[in-house]
């Protein structure tokens, strides 16, 4: 008999304590859907360019520069490369360009350029007059959370 | 008898465990997906009921702060009409008087911009330059995150 008691004591405490968690449960996901807002507002910071100077000193890595211009229906990627030359120092560079014709292209394009020179984080990117608020913040999303670019430059379309 | 008694009393404990433990698992997992989809801010109260923001991935939660708006129809300050939309999308001037007067006027360093998804980039970059030129150091775009319900 013994035995018998202590294990339906046993039993009881862990349905007591299961109907507690389901009872709390019960009430606290009504309590937080009353309570929290169901959207989420986050901030996304933005940087405009001045157009005239620079506002930090130059990378002084291999890709100087990066620039993605976007067109209507197609995109140009450009880097600043310093030369190949020994005695190139910084701000002896070249210009590589390339046309691009969707997001996914020019994100696979500046994900390989972000491999040859991982230390560089800043971009700068031109939207057409015509591109929407979620356009821009699409592409930044993709830059700074896919890419790892930390630093985002925004220009005055042309 | 007996051993029937007690196979059932047995039998009817293990299923209502049976029974709580995926309510339980189900519960949590609720209660997880509220607390990561929802915030504990404020409701979004936006000056023109037809504005939506653009959604995005980032995950920093925004503070309060003073918030100028671009809607379908106007441009606001801290929910004040201060101009037209269309005449400065229309505009070829940089930028934008009257919203450059009232930000002046607040003299902060701390800006947020909520603009409708569809606001283009020409009008969208204006009052980024007008709040650069009025002495804004830190602008800040408040979007909805993409995890929201």
């Amino acid at each position: 008999m013994t035995h018998l008691f202590r294990k339906q004591h046993g039993e009881n405490d862990t349905r007591a304590a299961f109907f507690a968690l389901a009872s709390l449960m019960m009430i606290l996901l009504p309590t937080l859907m009353m309570v929290t807002n169901p959207e989420k507002i986050v901030s996304v910071p933005l940087s405009l360019s001045s157009g005239t100077g620079q506002f930090t000193a130059p990378h002084s890595g291999i890709v100087e520069k990066i620039s993605v211009v976007a067109h209507p229906k197609s995109f140009t990627v450009s880097i600043d490369v310093r030369k190949s030359d020994v005695l190139a120092s910084s701000g002896s560079v070249e210009t590589k360009t390339w046309e691009l014709e969707s997001w996914t292209d020019t994100l696979k394009r500046l994900e390989a350029i972000h491999k040859m020179d991982s230390e560089q984080q800043k971009i700068s990117l031109r939207p057409t007059k015509n591109h929407s608020a979620q356009d821009v913040i699409q592409w930044m999303d993709a830059v700074q959370l896919q890419l790892g670019f930390t630093e985002v430059r925004l220009e005055h379309p042309e | 008898m007996r051993p029937l008694f007690s196979k059932k009393y047995r039998s009817a404990g293990q299923l209502s465990i049976a029974t709580l433990a995926p309510m339980v698992d189900i519960f949590t997992i609720l209660v997880i997906a509220v607390l990561r989809a929802s915030s504990p801010q404020a409701p979004l109260i936006l000056p023109e009921a037809s504005m939506e923001l653009p959604i995005s991935q980032q995950e920093t939660i925004a503070p309060e702060l003073l918030v100028l708006d671009i809607g379908k129809d106007g441009i606001y300050i801290d929910g004040f009409r201060v101009t037209s939309r269309q005449f400065w999308e229309d505009s070829n001037t940089a930028l934008i008087t009257e919203v450059y007067q009232s930000l002046q006027q607040q003299a902060k360093t701390h800006v947020k911009i909520r603009v409708d998804q569809d606001v283009p980039w020409s009008l969208l970059s204006k009052a980024l330059h007008t709040a650069q030129q009025a002495g804004y150091q830190d602008i800040e775009m408040l979007v909805i995150s993409n995890t929201s319900l």
